[in-house]
């Protein structure tokens, strides 16, 4: 199917003339013509003979309005004879009498045609109307037509995407492959710690080491043969020590290049995937018969990658944060609620920091978040993370089904109306006495309020630590009270009065944790 | 023995293409030793004086006739009822179409016109049409394969003095020049569009429309409307009917030849164009791309109002290209020439008398 553009619009006869090269300087020529009016610029769109029939119908309504215009110029009274009767004119007065009488009897057929005339002129207009209309809804066929091709390219566009997306799916498989082969290192590694234990070299074998040794994935071979080269090399047992602890470092760094090629594999598999869900629903929403697609297709997951990468820009290391998230465990423990059968819900907890923490203290704890990126890291973590959104979480969760419930910096992305359905949900959530953590950036420290709180994109506004508390008073929790969490550490205490007020500005701890409980029945 | 050979048609006026084509004819046949007249039913007053009111025609049993058919009309009748040896000369039949929405009695006298063809054509001995195209519609419409003898165009009879009236007309820019009686099959509203669009490349320019028009005529009323719809009162002007010398003049003080006629049954203009040597822009619709054959530019029918406008912007400003088409050109126009032509009309006047 030729393009209408393509099309020649000079007949080659003149063999001495390029006609293509003609072409293109016609175009640019022709594009610097400043349309004027109506008529030109439908002529111009003008593409098929059905355009051209329409064009030509609506020409013809000037054709018709200047007949009308014709007859309405002779329809009026006459003041002289016609022709060949303009001799009369010598009979003077008598002549203008009978010119009256003769107005006076065709009186009623000039009304009778000005009514008709006014009729066809109303015709016309409304003729016109709707050939107008036909070529607006032709150019929008086409307009639409032409989206629906586009489209189709943009399909097409996509599939070597698709196909890289298949690759990193190819990787992850690789990685795991990976993992199971170290693991045999690792078994191996076990053996030869027996075997140097056996000889009394070795006692006791450091567990935090084997525990690291068994999450490295990569070039565990080559360490491997390091540790046989020394080995071999042995002579006594500082040596072997200082060994063992570089041979952890190097695992530690492998794990940390292979968490990073991986995270950042899963981010451009979830942009690949949220954009093909885009191009999915615009297809869907110019071409009916795509709809089902578009229902395939999941929510708008684009910035879940961006989002993830924020976070590790801003809000420290994995280390880090699970640093600061340790102070929970001991409070989860002493209210004692957290069992088995009613676990922790963790709302909003990411790559499940949280409930690794938890769950290697003996806490079971199971986790919920929107972002695919993250829920996809926790997965390959082997934490229990589930994806969707925590008010449907929540709303599906029982009554009085949930030991504890804890939400890390998320009450600050909230609107107030859902604030509140936090607050209730979580209430008829708990078991009685159960522990209720919302921790979110404090505003009563001036930098985090001007200005850190906006470092995330998706932070709607700061919740004073009094409005947390006053909220967990007022829907019925009990307990409330406020731990003020992480204080900076570049602000150094002042003795005089001004040193005093700005220490309480700058000084104030940069988050706080609302914790309450439910009412013990 | 056949000792004279009268040409009819139904109408002979001043400046017509059928008109002069007969009397081009009648001098070929004279020269070739016979007598010859010619018999009009309607006659326009200032050539009254070479032509013979068709009710004297009455054929003596030798005589040969040349009937020119243009349109329909008791001539032809006569004509094809007269046992004389004869010619049809098919100058073509604008298709009804054309005039429907505007002349509807005239359209319905096309209509009828091409079905009287139909029943006349078997009676004429030899059948002739101006061009391939008109050999084409002739044989669609009656099953009689025509011969092609072009139109003659003779450049001595343009060698007029340009009337000074008209080359006095002040004019700074470009003018386009059209010249055609206005009639619905000539294209005029998307000419009128293409100069609307030039117009923004080159404020100063005209359009010349030079050919007869009735005011009240609903198809210059149409046109008029259009003219001032795109607001070019001013710069298009309509010149009527002129004389041969004020035809002279508008060719000899325009810049470029444009006819976006959608129906032509050979063009004679563009032939006179290119004798004036003004570059011809044409529609390749109809029979203009035969009569152009490799000269002048050929614009086809999707082709925009712009785009058009553009490339005659290009035509007047490269002159490489302007070259390439006059050269064509200047080949072109002496295939109309008496000299390339009489041969081929004496060997049909020829025919006709053996």
């Amino acid at each position: 199917m030729k393009d209408p553009e393509v099309k020649a619009m000079i007949r080659a006869n003149n063999p001495d003339i390029d006609v293509l090269e003609l072409m293109k300087r016609v175009r640019s020529e022709a594009a610097k013509i400043r349309v004027s009016g109506a008529i030109e610029e439908r002529r111009s769109g003008w593409q098929d003979d059905d355009d051209r029939r329409t064009a030509r119908a609506l020409d013809r309504h000037h054709h018709i309005s200047s007949l009308l215009a014709a007859g309405e110029e002779k329809n009026v009274p006459r003041k002289q004879w016609p022709g060949r009767l303009r001799f009369l004119r010598v009979f003077g007065p008598l002549s203008s009498l009978a010119l009256r009488i003769w107005n006076y009897l065709f009186k009623e057929q000039r009304e009778k045609d000005t009514l008709i005339l006014h009729a066809m002129r109303e015709t016309i207009a409304m003729t016109a109307q709707v050939g107008d209309y036909a070529l607006r809804l032709r150019e929008a066929h086409r307009a639409l037509e032409r989206t629906r091709r586009d489209l189709v390219d943009d399909v097409a566009a996509l599939r070597p995407l698709l196909a890289l997306s298949e690759r990193v799916a190819g990787l992850e498989r690789a990685h795991h492959m990976t993992h199971e082969r170290s693991l045999s290192s690792v078994a191996d590694i076990e053996r030869l710690e027996r075997v140097l234990s056996d000889a009394g070299i070795l006692t006791v074998s450091d567990q935090s080491t084997l525990a690291r040794v068994a999450h490295a994935h990569e070039r565990i071979d080559s360490a491997e043969r390091d540790i046989h080269a020394i080995v071999a090399r042995f002579t006594g047992i500082p040596l072997l020590a200082d060994v063992t602890t570089r041979l952890a470092e190097s695992e530690r760094n492998q794990q940390l290049i292979i968490d990073r090629a991986l995270a950042q594999a899963l981010r451009v598999n979830a942009l690949l995937r949220a954009e093909l869900a885009d191009l999915r629903r615009a297809f869907a929403s110019s071409n009916n018969a795509a709809a089902t697609i578009a229902n395939a297709a999941g929510g708008d997951r684009r910035f879940d990658a961006l989002y993830m990468a924020i976070e590790d820009r801003f809000r420290g290391t994995r280390a880090d944060i699970s640093d600061r998230l340790a102070m929970y465990v001991p409070l989860i423990a002493e209210a004692g609620t957290v069992t088995a059968a009613t676990p922790l819900l963790d709302l909003g907890s990411g790559r499940g920091d949280f409930i690794r923490l938890l769950v290697e203290a003996g806490l079971p704890a199971i986790g919920v978040d929107t972002n695919e990126v993250a829920v996809a890291e926790a997965e390959l973590l082997g934490i229990a993370v589930e994806l969707g959104d925590i008010f449907e979480r929540l709303r599906a969760t029982p009554t009085a089904s949930v030991g504890a419930v804890s939400a890390i910096h998320v009450i600050e992305h909230l609107p107030f109306p859902l604030l509140v359905e936090l607050y209730e949900e979580t209430l008829r959530v708990l078991v009685p006495g159960g522990l209720v953590m919302f921790e979110t950036p404090n505003p009563e420290n001036v930098r985090v309020a001007t200005s850190t709180f906006y470092l995330d994109p998706t932070h709607l506004h700061p919740v004073p630590p009094s409005l947390a508390e006053f909220l967990a008073d007022a829907i019925g929790f009990v307990e409330p009270r406020i731990l003020r969490l992480h204080p900076p550490t570049d602000v150094d205490a002042d003795p005089t009065l001004a040193g005093n007020v700005l220490l309480g500005l700058l000084g104030a701890s940069q988050d706080y944790a609302l914790v309450a409980r439910a009412p013990s029945v | 023995m056949i000792a004279r050979i009268d040409q009819t048609l139904h109408t002979f006026v001043a400046g017509d293409a059928v008109s002069d084509n007969a009397l081009f004819v009648r001098g070929i046949i004279r020269r070739m030793g016979f007598a010859s007249d010619i018999f009009a039913h309607s006659i326009g007053e200032s050539v009254a004086s070479e032509v013979r009111p068709f009710i004297e025609w009455s054929p003596a049993k030798h005589d040969a006739i040349v009937h020119h058919y243009a349109i329909g009309s008791n001539v032809a009748g006569r004509v094809a009822r007269a046992k004389n040896r004869s010619a049809i000369v098919y100058h073509n039949v604008t298709p009804q179409a054309f005039f429907r929405p505007f002349d509807p009695a005239y359209a319905d006298l096309l209509e009828m016109s091409r079905a009287e063809l139909r029943a006349v054509a078997p009676a004429f001995d030899i059948a002739v049409a101006d061009s391939q195209f008109n050999a084409l519609d002739f044989e669609a419409l009656t099953g009689r394969v025509a011969e092609v003898v072009p139109i003659v165009v003779d450049p001595h009879r343009l060698e007029r003095v340009p009337d000074p009236a008209v080359m006095r007309r002040r004019r700074s820019g470009t003018t386009w020049l059209s010249v055609g009686r206005v009639v619905p099959n000539k294209g005029l509203l998307r000419l009128i569009d293409a100069f609307a669009a030039y117009l923004s490349l080159d404020a100063g320019a005209t359009l010349a429309i030079v050919g007869r028009y009735t005011v009240d005529d609903p198809y210059y009323r149409s046109l008029r409307e259009r003219v001032a719809a795109q607001g070019l009162n001013g710069r298009v002007v309509f010149a009527g009917g002129v004389t041969a010398e004020a035809l002279s003049a508008w060719f000899s003080s325009s810049d470029v030849y444009v006819s976006l006629s959608e129906h032509e049954g050979f063009c004679v203009p563009l032939v006179e164009a290119m004798w004036y040597d003004l570059p011809v822009v044409a529609a390749a619709s109809a029979a203009m791309p035969e009569t152009l054959g490799s000269s002048g530019l050929l614009v086809e029918a999707h082709a925009t109002s712009g785009e058009i406008a553009g490339l005659i912007t290009i035509l007047l400003g490269d002159t490489v290209l302007r070259s390439r088409v006059m050269a064509e050109q200047r080949e072109r126009r002496r295939s109309f020439e008496p000299a390339a032509v009489t041969p081929l009309l004496e060997e049909v006047v020829r025919r006709l008398s053996s």
